[in-house]
């Protein structure tokens, strides 16, 4: 029976009326502000303070055309990239062992340790990285107290360090979506494939892999977009081996002070970003 | 011998509580069907799956085709496993998901394809073999289940409650098939069933486990004839309980009725008998010479059909008959009937 | 490998993986106890930098800032999503649609959301400040809090209301006698949640804070900058502290399976 329509405009009201004020300020403080960003990125001067500006494709130009941009582009998407391979090798089995070789008594603690420093401090964390392999740092240290070795050097401020930062924040979102796609895959499954005389090779290759490919990718893409767009990973640990894009995008709003361009970048980044995204969905689908 | 499975004082325990099975001796003949049958929690998968290979027995021997499997991973007991949710691959198609078992094996292209297509036809599903799980209906997906674990030649087959996720109808048609693919492949086949009905239907032989202990075993008719025990009698289908004195060839009741029947059980102080066994005859019908006769009172008659059970009280005794739907003497609730039945029929119990 | 090698080896793998993640906050946090400023072993226990934690009126002033703000955002975001997320459980119209607006906030790299937030409060008029830095945490934290609570509302019985209604109670009352109270772990830890997505975002405030008036994270990149002391050792152990605790607090309200 469907209620009247006056009751059901009344209802209608109401959900509207609960919804409103959320998303009014997901709109007031993400949508426009994005949307405003896009207008801006076709500008020629930074709007503010009485300047002089006019509509222009330029900062695309610049971006696109300039060599030193290109090449940062693609240090940006080569660092992304290798991230997120680094996140899906260690955290795939381990996401894997989590769930279905860990007893279910010890199962959901061990899921928490993984994931708990995922969602804390993500800045400390990277501190803590530079602590560790700075030159007479702690590792450094550790290895002359423990071995004749004199060390020198250390790895912070070199592209490795921020590789293995980068690694360290973002390896917990393969870890759980990871998790969360093999642990709906039923253990009736995995003794079917035995059953029929499958290895472990095989039944991890034709069927866990396969089945746990859509949460794994979506996990990669979770980590490749933000990776992409780094730039206080970079700028702690990389030192001056940390220059990528997201380092000069935010140089163009805090010390270069040019607005228009800074958000051509970002949004030149965001593009390139959806279009590996956009060109591996396939190729995901086809591996399945 | 190469099919043959055999349980030897097989135990296995989870914690605290009733052993999911104790002291199990089993014998599953080369090629039979063998049904075993049991409520839930009676340990009856777990003994599936000690025999599949997923657990490990605690004690016990299980020869598989006369060779000892205790050492061999699933993988190596070449079993065709049937799982109660048909644990169907659903990234495959209905050809990668019988096929891959003869991929484990290294089998060669065109041999695959063969052996899949001639399992696919022993189910009479050649036209599906493109098709995904998820398109089948349920009964296509347990052929589906039944040709992937054929597929592989097992020595044996494992069925777990296969017929549990259809519905009435299609169960009924599943049962006939089940029991001519298993004859045409001629595979032992080791069945897991909480369901009496199917267990008899479909088995050479069947198995009652109650708490992990195998309780009673035998051909079907032996068993739901002469059921060893109260809990074996309810168990497989409906059962009237007595209880009393024992007398030679048969038992007195405490209130004086004297129950026969015609097996060598002396000292017997239980019997049951089968609602379908027992005649309703008013009182003044002539009861048949040598036949058990007792009187009751009717408390109600159910109509279901083709049959009409008929509940009755005698004291504290609550009695069953089963008569065909329309037949019976013509009787009202409050009404006094007599309940008869040759002593053979009569299965007296132990305990 | 027989089938136990092949297990002792994941568990080991899982080992090493947990070992990469908490190593370094462990050597972090024992550091901020080793008396020596230049990490010198062998260590020498010592509160020394805690002791002159207390007398940092710079970093004390930005852990109440860092604190408020996310109070505030908490109780923000938790009202707004609560409301959004019962709403769409609803399954209002354009709920698909409604439902994916969520991930932008998420999704977008902070870089690009803190700059256009920065772009545009400054043309709004709104400028830098506090106040920016609380509308910002608070959009961020919103889609947290609908996807928690909406996880929650996932598990309810929709029978239950119905019932409630069927028995006279208004659609109010039987959302405040039966909903309500069945929500209130959900709505618990995504105030948590919100407070610790605050807490610990670093990005935006960055990029939103004038001058002077820091919050936590962003007075801790400031020293890191400027160079290493073992005092940021210990107020970083402190902030991981306080954020871990945080989580699983959230943890014990929601299974985390449940934000699927």
């Amino acid at each position: 029976m469907r209620p009247p329509p006056s009751l059901r405009a009344r209802e209608a009201r109401g959900t509207a009326a609960l919804l409103a004020p959320a998303y009014l300020w997901l709109t007031a403080a993400v949508f426009l502000p994005l949307g405003v960003m896009l207008g801006v990125s076709f500008l020629t001067e930074t709007p503010f303070g009485g300047r002089e500006w006019a509509v222009t494709l330029g900062q695309y130009e610049a971006a696109l055309g300039k060599p030193l941009y290109r090449e940062l582009l693609r240090r940006s998407l080569l660092l992304a990239g290798e991230v997120t391979l680094w996140c899906v090798v260690i955290g795939w089995p381990a996401a894997f062992v989590l769930a279905k070789v860990i007893g279910p008594r010890r199962r959901g603690a061990l899921f928490l340790l993984t994931i708990l420093p995922f969602w804390s401090n993500g800045l400390v964390r990277v501190f803590s990285w530079a602590i560790l392999l700075r030159g007479d740092g702690v590792i450094d240290r550790a290895v002359e107290g423990l071995t004749p070795l004199e060390v020198e050097g250390g790895l912070l401020f070199t592209r490795e360090a921020v590789v293995i930062g980068l690694v360290h924040a973002y390896l917990p979102y393969v870890v759980l979506t990871g998790y969360l796609s093999i642990s709906a895959i039923g253990d009736d499954l995995l003794e079917a494939a035995r059953s029929l005389g499958a290895s472990r090779r095989l039944t991890f290759l034709r069927v866990v892999a396969p089945l746990s490919l859509p949460g794994v990718a979506a996990g990669a893409a979770l980590i490749f977009v933000p990776v992409a767009g780094a730039f206080m990973e970079p700028r702690i640990l990389g030192g001056r081996e940390g220059t990528f894009l997201g380092t000069v995008i935010e140089d163009q709003f805090t010390a270069v002070f040019n607005w228009p361009f800074g958000a051509a970048l970002s949004f030149v980044l965001l593009a390139a970003v959806l279009a590996v995204l956009a060109v591996s969905a396939p190729a995901v689908r086809a591996a399945r | 011998m190469t099919g043959e499975i055999r349980l030897e004082g097989v135990s296995r325990r989870f914690g605290p509580g009733a052993p999911a099975a104790d002291a199990v001796d089993l014998v599953v003949p080369e090629g039979s069907f063998y049904g075993l049958l049991g409520p839930s929690g009676s340990g009856k998968t777990t003994l599936l799956r000690l025999v599949a290979g997923f657990e490990t027995a605690d004690a016990g021997h299980i020869l598989i085709g006369g060779e000892a499997a205790e050492s061999l991973p699933p993988e190596r007991r070449d079993l065709g496993v049937v799982f109660q949710s048909y644990a169907l691959f659903p990234n495959m198609s209905v050809a990668g998901n019988v096929g891959f078992g003869l991929r484990a094996r290294n089998l060669p292209r065109r041999e695959r394809r063969s052996r899949v297509e001639e399992a696919l036809a022993l189910v009479r599903l050649e036209g599906l073999a493109g098709r995904r799980p998820h398109a089948l209906s349920g009964g296509q997906r347990q052929r589906v289940a039944l040709a992937r674990a054929l597929a592989i030649r097992p020595r044996a087959l494992l069925l777990d409650e296969p017929l549990s996720a259809l519905d009435r109808a299609l169960r009924a048609e599943m049962q006939v098939e089940l029991r001519r693919i298993q004859r045409e492949a001629g595979v032992t086949t080791l069945f897991v069933t909480h369901d009496q009905e199917e267990a008899l239907t479909l088995s050479d032989r069947i198995g009652l486990l109650r708490d992990g202990r195998l309780v009673q075993e035998g051909p079907p008719r032996e068993v739901y004839r002469r059921p060893r025990t109260a809990w074996a009698a309810r168990f497989l289908g409906e059962a009237t309980v007595f209880e009393g004195t024992p007398e030679a060839g048969g038992l007195t009741l405490a209130d004086g009725a004297r129950i026969g029947w015609t097996d060598a059980a002396p000292g017997a102080r239980l019997a049951a008998i089968r609602p379908e066994d027992v005649t309703l005859l008013r009182l003044e019908d002539p009861v048949p010479e040598g036949w058990n006769a007792l009187e009751a009172e009717l408390e109600v008659s159910i109509f279901s059909g083709p049959t009409a059970t008929h509940r009755l009280r005698r004291g504290d005794l609550a009695l069953a008959a089963l008569t065909k739907g329309g037949e019976g003497p013509a009787a009202a609730p409050g009404d006094r009937l007599v309940l008869a039945w040759p002593p053979e029929r009569t299965a007296p119990l132990e305990g | 490998m027989s089938g136990r090698a092949w297990r002792n080896a994941g568990r080991l793998w899982l080992a090493l993986v947990l070992l990469f993640l908490y190593l370094p906050i462990a050597v972090m946090a024992a550091m901020s106890l080793n008396a020596s400023p230049f990490y010198q072993l062998p260590f020498e226990f010592s509160w020394r930098w805690y002791e002159d934690l207390a007398g940092n009126r710079q970093l004390q002033r930005a852990a109440w800032t860092s604190i408020w703000i996310a109070a505030t955002t908490a109780g923000l975001a938790t009202a707004l999503g609560t409301a959004a997320a019962v709403a769409l459980h609803r399954g209002p119209r354009g709920r698909r649609v409604l439902e994916a607006l969520l991930f932008p906030p998420i999704a977008v790299p902070w870089l690009i959301t803190g700059t256009a937030m920065l772009v545009f409060f400054f043309l709004v008029g709104i400028g830098r400040g506090n106040g920016a830095v609380l509308v910002g945490h608070v959009a961020l934290a919103i889609p947290y809090v609908v996807l928690v609570v909406s996880a929650r509302l996932r598990a309810l019985d929709p029978a239950l209301e119905e019932a409630a209604r069927s028995l006279g109670a208004s659609r109010w009352t039987a959302f405040r006698s039966v909903t309500l109270p069945f929500l209130a772990p959900g709505v618990i830890a995504g105030a948590l949640f919100a407070f610790a997505v605050s807490f610990d975002q670093f990005v935006i405030s960055y990029f939103l804070q004038a001058p002077g008036e820091t919050t936590l994270p962003v007075e801790i990149y400031a020293a890191i900058r400027k160079g290493f002391t073992p005092e940021i050792n210990a107020v970083s152990s402190l902030v991981i502290g306080v954020s871990m605790a945080l989580l699983l607090l959230v943890a014990r309200l929601v299974r985390f399976g449940d934000l699927r």
